[in-house]
């Protein structure tokens, strides 16, 4: 058979680039195959054969949209082997290794040179008489039901694109294929290519090789880079002791040099860990091509809307992100978007849409993977569970829909009734997860029967620097990624007997109206470790929310916030299951890397039960809602509160990172100048006269730019009443005040307090601000750009009646909307809200509703405005305190267009402004960051 | 022992009165000053770890994976020689290090059937000089001590 050529045409340069990063892969990927197969020379060992398995299937899946047929067609071979061999139907010998490892070179060379036109059928033929030999001598009949349909399907497949190179050759394609070569002209080699008109196939090949034109940056291994990190990390520990030491000896004279020393470390550090990162645009921009191939494959329609291609992520993440997206998009498409036909039948558009979106959210990067689809179907999902074993079937009642939906996640779990090459032999949905979770990440699925799935993943920025929480337990440091922190509570010992709670002899807490189970960090270190035998007293409680898991974990003591450069354990303590990683604190010590979900399985606890919505907990515990918030000291002694929803990050820094210029304080944060300023006028002099070697910055966002404050120390982090006696302002942060155990702690509104300060500047220097835009700038007409700057748009013309009990909250998000110029009407709780909203004559544009109320909650006024066919159209936006994954769900269910938090003025009011501009019932729109 | 011919380099240590070698190839480096942290598992393999310039390396406690009852003379003075391995690098608490001793292959014994040590499999046999036994060790397997094979 011969091979075709016109596997490697191209249709532009954005598909080079796809190209040469999938042969990269591949050939990452065969070396892995090289060293497994060695490894079984050495002994059966199920593990290697699934990471051939594993390896070859993805060769096969990228080779496949690529149209490199002979790839794709030999990989499917090497597969089928590894599957037989997978589930012991055929014995792998040393012959067959060998066999293999030749195989494996064809593989290799066909991807080195794709220019060549290599025949593989002698390597088919070597593999199929291996394989005829072993299940002849041995265990089970060949596999003859599958090998003619593959050999016809594949015919099919090469004398279509064999078809398509005629055209393709002859059309339109070849003079443009050549053009990037024209800007080689100085490659004498390059121009002597088109001079000899040779045939325009084969020369956007060489170029991934000899692609010197536009090479503005160089590949450096990254264990290089991994090198640096690791070098600047210990570097920064030796410039502490330099720095103690000069300070010690009183030294004057080395006083500039430590202080420059410092600023080069930093920076440096910084410069290396951007090095690592990388748009997610460059791998989401593979995926339109391999829907449009899936499309025609399946014979669906479906298009694709990518959003937040500028995301940033660690090289390291984003490559391993690479095979499980791909694997998620291809499932979406396969078992989730229906055939045209059915589509319109059921009243939806016949064309699907598949949206694939990243985004920023506290600190980490969220990718959203939604389909209008079918959903899953939950009954087949638990029928195959069981019917697997993965499941026991007395508990499959007993299980919640979301947790039958995340059972696609189990091992060895397909529902596929045909093994197609698109997807379907059990490898998959497992090895995502396992591929995402070794990331540091999460991975959920929720499904609506009908109308769609949605895959939810939650990363990491980087892998090698993890924003941490430094806790201390019988001595022992530990590092929670904040990721992995929803909040801490404070309990006093008179708090505790009346907020543990044991339900079937498992401790938990009560929690915004749940209980939550509650771990002892201590009960989890082995007797030896402890440096007590008594019980682990309460007083500190971490709450922890893994993908899976839900739960307070009660520490020593709660240390600072640390940024910690995360090392892998050895393989030793990495047994005990716990332990995630290391990692080496600003003072040299070893911080241990808590693993949520070992710490979890140390307690013995049982999957996540979602967040019990316990009723009569709910009354029980006070009806005032509360809110985290952050306590600071302030200059005059007094301490005061921000919540903590309004802030980005609080960064621990060094009072010498912050510079005064022109009367302003910059900080260098994240490779850029963060604009500091001051709560208390002095702060940094006074830091800096106590000689304290840190003072902290929140930071916070403020029309779009990060503004931080500095503030001298931290008290705690603990959750306040919302009950906020209002004072008239004495000083202009404040807005009001709260009891927080028996203290008075002022309130302060940050956004007030930057207001006054930034307005004084910026008419001084005649800045102009820049509009609001939302959506991403990629160049999808899909993707709108409104303006909803201030300028653009009366917004005077638009009424938005406001539902929030509590007086506080009312008075605030009052303040911003009118700020906004928007027309507000009040109502004190739902009854209120519905009363107001049912009688026709009072105009409304939008609903910004609080959930917790009395009377009638958020919840069901929604329902109840969803339910009216004269409100049917108008965009409700819920404001809370809480921000909790299964409430937004539960919102989206009642017909809740957006989800905000009460006290993030800009976001809040741009999103009001969008949905009164665009909101006509659109999907739920998530906390979105717009950049 | 794949080339008998060729002598083997051992960097030689001791812990309590034995004294071990272990092949000059396959060590990185040898650690005199490292402080080494205490670690929340209880693993008798585990000694604890040691930052090794930014990298967390764990200790090995070599001597109580043998049943080598007395403790180290000191724990300050505790060197550390970091072995590789197929696994990753491990470093291995010795008492004091010696030297490094070039012996014929031919030398190589093997273990006397009343060898009192246990976990005899990371030894690769002894060598009988002039000072005294020397046990020489296998460092893929010694780094592997107290690894629970997952099947």
């Amino acid at each position: 058979m011969s091979d075709t050529p016109n596997a490697y045409v191209k249709q532009d340069e954005e598909d080079a680039e796809i190209f040469a990063e999938f042969i990269a892969e591949s050939l990452a990927n065969l070396a892995l195959v090289d060293q497994n197969l060695l490894l079984l020379e050495q002994g059966p060992n199920q593990e290697s054969v699934n990471e051939l398995f594993r390896g070859v299937h993805s060769i096969k899946g990228s080779a496949g949209f690529l149209k490199l047929d002979s790839v794709q067609k030999l990989a499917h071979e090497f597969e089928t082997i590894f599957d037989q061999i997978r589930h012991n139907r055929i014995q792998l010998n040393s012959e067959g290794i060998d066999v293999m490892l030749r195989v494996n070179d064809v593989l290799r060379s066909l991807l080195e040179t794709p220019t060549t036109q290599m025949d593989i059928q002698p390597s088919i033929q070597e593999l199929k008489r291996w394989e005829l030999a072993q299940s002849s001598s041995g265990t089970l009949e060949p596999r003859e039901c599958m090998t003619p349909n593959l050999e016809t399907d594949v015919t099919d497949r090469v004398d279509m694109t064999i078809n398509e190179l005629e055209l393709s050759a002859t059309q339109s394609n070849a003079p443009r294929l050549s053009q990037p070569h024209k800007s080689e002209s100085v490659n004498p080699a390059a121009s002597k290519t088109e001079l000899a008109g040779q045939r325009s196939i084969e020369a956007p090949i060489a170029s991934p090789k000899s692609g010197n034109a536009h090479d503005t940056s160089i590949r450096v291994p990254v264990a290089v880079l991994e090198e640096l990190v690791t070098l600047a990390g210990e570097l920064v520990l030796s410039r502490n002791q330099l720095l103690r030491m000069i300070d010690s000896s009183k030294l004057k004279g080395f006083l500039g040099i430590g202080a420059r020393i410092d600023q080069v470390t930093t920076a440096m550090q910084d410069s290396i860990m951007s090095a690592r990162m990388q748009q997610v645009s460059l791998l989401f921009n593979r995926f339109p091509r391999l829907i449009r191939d899936l499309n025609q494959k399946l014979g669906k329609r479906c298009r694709l809307l990518i959003e937040g291609g500028d995301v940033e992520l660690d090289k390291t993440i984003l490559e391993a992100l690479a095979d499980p997206l791909t694997h998620l998009l291809r499932n979406s498409l396969d078992h989730g978007i229906e055939l045209p036909e059915k589509r319109v039948s059921v009243g939806k558009n016949a064309e699907g849409t598949l949206q694939l979106k990243a985004f920023h959210e506290g600190g980490k990067v969220r990718i959203i993977i939604e389909d209008d689809g079918a959903g899953v179907n939950r009954d087949r999902v638990l029928q195959k569970a069981v019917e697997r074993g993965l499941v026991h079937a007395d508990m499959a009642h007993r299980i919640s829909d979301r947790e039958i939906v995340n059972l696609i996640f189990k091992p060895g779990f397909s529902t596929a009734e045909v093994v197609s090459d698109v997807s379907g032999r059990g490898v998959g949905m497992d090895v995502v997860r396992t591929n995402i979770e070794r990331i540091g990440g999460t991975v959920d699925v929720e499904s609506d029967m009908g109308k769609g799935a949605r895959v939810h993943i939650t990363l990491p920025l980087t892998l090698a620097i993890i924003p941490s929480w430094i806790v201390q337990q019988d001595d022992f440091r530990f590092a929670i990624p904040e990721a992995a922190v929803i909040e801490f509570i404070s309990l006093t010992p008179s708090d505790i007997a009346g907020r543990l709670e044991s339900v079937n002899d498992c401790e938990t807490i009560r929690w915004r109206g749940g209980l939550l189970p509650l771990v002892r960090l201590r009960e989890c270190l082995p007797g030896p470790c402890r440096t007590s035998k008594r019980r682990q007293k309460i007083n500190k409680v971490v709450v922890i929310e893994t993908g899976i898991f839900q739960f307070g974990l009660a520490v020593e003591q709660v240390c600072d916030p640390e940024h910690v450069v995360v090392k892998p354990v050895g393989e030793h303590l990495g047994q005990c299951g716990y332990l995630e990683g290391v990692a080496v604190l600003g003072d040299g010590n070893v911080a241990f890397i808590l693993g949520m979900q070992g710490v979890a399985e140390k307690a013995k606890l049982g999957v996540k039960v979602e967040p019990v919505p316990d009723e009569t907990v709910k009354i029980d515990v006070s009806r005032s809602e509360s809110q985290a918030a952050v306590i600071i000291r302030r200059a005059d002694g007094n301490t005061a509160a921000i919540p903590r929803m309004v802030l980005q990050r609080i960064e621990r820094v060094d009072p010498d990172r912050i510079q005064k210029t022109n009367g302003t304080l910059i900080m260098p944060y994240r490779d850029q100048q963060l604009h500091v300023i001051e709560l208390d006028s002095g702060i940094l002099n006074h830091v800096r006269e106590q000689h304290r070697d840190h003072c902290y910055v929140v930071v916070f966002n403020i029309r779009e730019t990060e503004i931080g404050l500095l503030v001298s120390e931290i008290l705690d982090i603990r959750d306040i009443s919302t009950t906020v006696s209002m004072n008239e302002s004495v000083h202009r942060a404040v807005c009001g005040t709260v009891l927080v155990d028996d203290d008075v702690v002022e309130l302060l509104d940050v956004y007030a307090f930057a207001d006054t300060i930034l307005n004084k500047r910026l008419k001084s220097s005649q800045m102009v601000e820049s509009s609001t835009r939302v959506g991403t700038g990629i160049a999808l007409p899909e993707v709108q750009t409104i303006d909803l700057s201030d300028s653009a748009v009366d917004w005077s013309r638009f009424t938005v009646l406001l539902a929030e009990d509590t007086p506080f909250f009312r008075n605030q998000v009052r303040k911003f909307l009118e700020l906004s110029r928007f027309q507000v009407r009040i109502a004190d709780d739902g009854g209120q809200a519905w009363e107001f909203l049912s009688n026709p004559s009072n105009k409304v544009d939008l609903l910004l509703t609080d959930i917790e109320m009395p009377v009638m909650d958020g919840f069901e006024l929604a329902l109840k405005v969803r339910s009216t066919p004269r409100l049917q159209d108008m965009p409700i936006v819920a404001i809370t305190s809480l921000h909790t994954g299964a409430a937004q769900r539960r919102g989206r269910d009642v017909g809740i267009d957006d989800w905000q938090i009460k006290l993030d003025r800009d976001n809040l009011t741009n999103s009001i402004r969008r949905q009164l501009i665009t909101g006509k019932r659109q999907p739920m729109n998530y906390v979105m960051e717009t950049k | 022992m794949n080339k008998p011919s060729k002598p083997h380099e051992l960097m030689t240590f001791e812990i309590a009165e034995y004294v071990f070698g272990i092949d000059i190839n396959d060590i990185q480096e040898i650690n005199c000053h490292a402080v080494l942290s205490r670690v929340p598992v209880a693993y008798d393999a585990v000694a604890g770890v040691i930052n090794l310039r930014g990298e967390v390396l764990t200790v090995l406690a070599l001597g109580r994976m043998l049943g080598i009852k007395s403790p180290p003379p000191n724990g300050e003075r505790a060197s550390y020689v970091v072995v590789k391995s197929t696994s990753g690098r491990v470093a291995i608490a010795v008492d004091k290090l010696k030297d490094v001793e070039t012996i014929p292959a031919k030398d190589l014994e093997h273990l006397p059937s009343n060898f009192r040590l246990s976990n005899q499999h990371v030894f690769r046999g002894l060598v009988q000089r002039q000072s005294g036994i020397l046990l020489v060790l296998d460092s893929s397997r010694t780094a592997e001590l107290g690894i629970v094979q997952t099947v």
